[in-house]
């Protein structure tokens, strides 16, 4: 029986201390906090990529992010960039290239708690779209008997879609100058639709034998601001 | 933030290494039949001999191998048809030739590994000198291990 009363208890604390709270006069309530704080738009690039360029000789990619806050600590997210592969295998060998496009938002995880407040952590989602160019590749076999054959996959274009799933930091470094970083998870959407030879390289994804990829970008950004107009 | 970019880094390589399998064996098991009703129990080879009459490098692929039923051999990629010999005992019993006649496929495996040729097996013809039949269990040819793809009769 005690169990159950104990289970109760438990059970309508919570209703208990709010009630306790209301009546409560001398309980101090912060004030809340009207976040007329005006608009964002944040220009962001990918400083990371020129080091992997210069790390990775036979992939290059560059990267922007664009973010305008909306409301309620979401803010919309606009992505681009392009990148290129040259595979030189010894038994293949063909180029890519592709722009792309990521649109998605974040979400700050911790309420701002003041108006000029713009650092925070995030998550998000983005769709990601690239249209691709592969070229003409050559091939060699070998049976590892010494038996080879050769010949070659006609050029092919087609478009990669995947979804992504995102966190990171965002810090203002001096006013309106920012760096962060996100991780990315990316999970592609149509890895069937690639034909014969699927692309090593998809800028904005990353390897394209593979369903899903992970990413890394460190950014640093500007931030363009300006004054809500007064109703 | 540093260990985060250095784990994506480490997974974004030059070039990953071809990890799998590329080659695609033809596994080929040994039966006797013990009686009419195609009731049949493994053989072991007491002594076999296999060789391959097209692949040059695949000449003496298996030779006095003592005491076993399985054999695994390999088709060439520039033919529609392979010949491979099988002796079951190499002092004592004759030769026979299998010829394998089958369609090549080429494949796309990754960009690590690059191309195969995968093979649909359409029919194996065969001497009856110790042999008395081959039958096809299974005709694709892929690099999936432990399928028995022909079984032959002694």
């Amino acid at each position: 029986m005690s169990k159950y009363f104990f289970s109760t208890i438990l059970f309508l604390l919570p209703i208990i201390v709010a009630a306790q709270s209301s009546n409560d006069s001398s309980t101090i309530v912060p004030p809340k906090i009207v976040m007329n704080s005006g608009h964002q738009l944040r220009i962001n690039i990918d400083i990371s990529r020129p080091i992997y360029n210069a790390a990775y000789k036979n992939k290059t990619s560059y990267e922007f992010l664009i973010d305008y806050y909306l409301q309620n600590d979401i803010y919309a997210i606009v992505e681009a960039g392009l990148g290129n592969s040259d595979i030189n295998y010894d038994n293949l060998k063909y180029t890519s290239n592709n722009p792309f496009l990521r649109l998605g938002m974040d979400k700050a995880i911790f309420p701002r708690t003041k108006a000029n407040d713009w650092g925070m952590a995030l998550i998000g989602f983005r769709y990601g779209v690239a249209m691709v160019n592969r070229s003409e590749a050559y091939y060699t076999t070998n049976d590892g008997l010494g038996e080879t054959t050769s010949g070659t996959t006609p050029a092919k274009n087609f478009t990669a879609h995947w979804f992504e799933l995102t966190g990171g930091m965002r810090v203002e470094l001096f006013k309106n100058t920012f760096a962060g970083w996100n991780v990315r998870a990316k999970f592609m959407l149509n890895p069937n639709s690639f034909g014969d030879l699927k692309p090593a390289y998809i800028a904005g994804f990353g390897n394209g034998d593979k369903g899903s990829a992970f990413d890394f970008n460190f950014y640093v950004g500007y931030a363009f601001r300006w004054a809500k107009k007064k109703e | 933030m540093l260990c985060l970019w250095s784990i994506v880094a480490a997974c974004n390589t030059d070039r990953l290494s071809c990890l799998e399998p590329i080659t695609p064996q033809l596994n080929m098991h040994c039966y006797q039949h013990v009686d009419s009703n195609n009731t049949y129990i493994d053989t072991l080879l007491p002594n076999a001999n296999v060789v391959s009459l097209d692949i040059d490098s695949a000449l003496f692929w298996d030779m006095g191998v003592k005491g076993q039923a399985q054999f695994s051999i390999v088709l060439s990629p520039l033919h529609d048809s392979t010949r491979w010999v099988i002796q079951s005992d190499s002092a004592i019993t004759p030769i026979d030739t299998l010829t394998f006649i089958y369609n090549r496929k080429l494949n796309f495996v990754s960009n690590a590994c690059g191309y195969n040729y995968l093979y649909d097996l359409i029919q194996v013809l065969n001497t009856r000198h110790n042999i008395d039949s081959v039958s096809i269990n299974n005709s694709a040819i892929t690099t999936k291990a432990g399928i028995e793809h022909v079984k032959i009769f002694f």
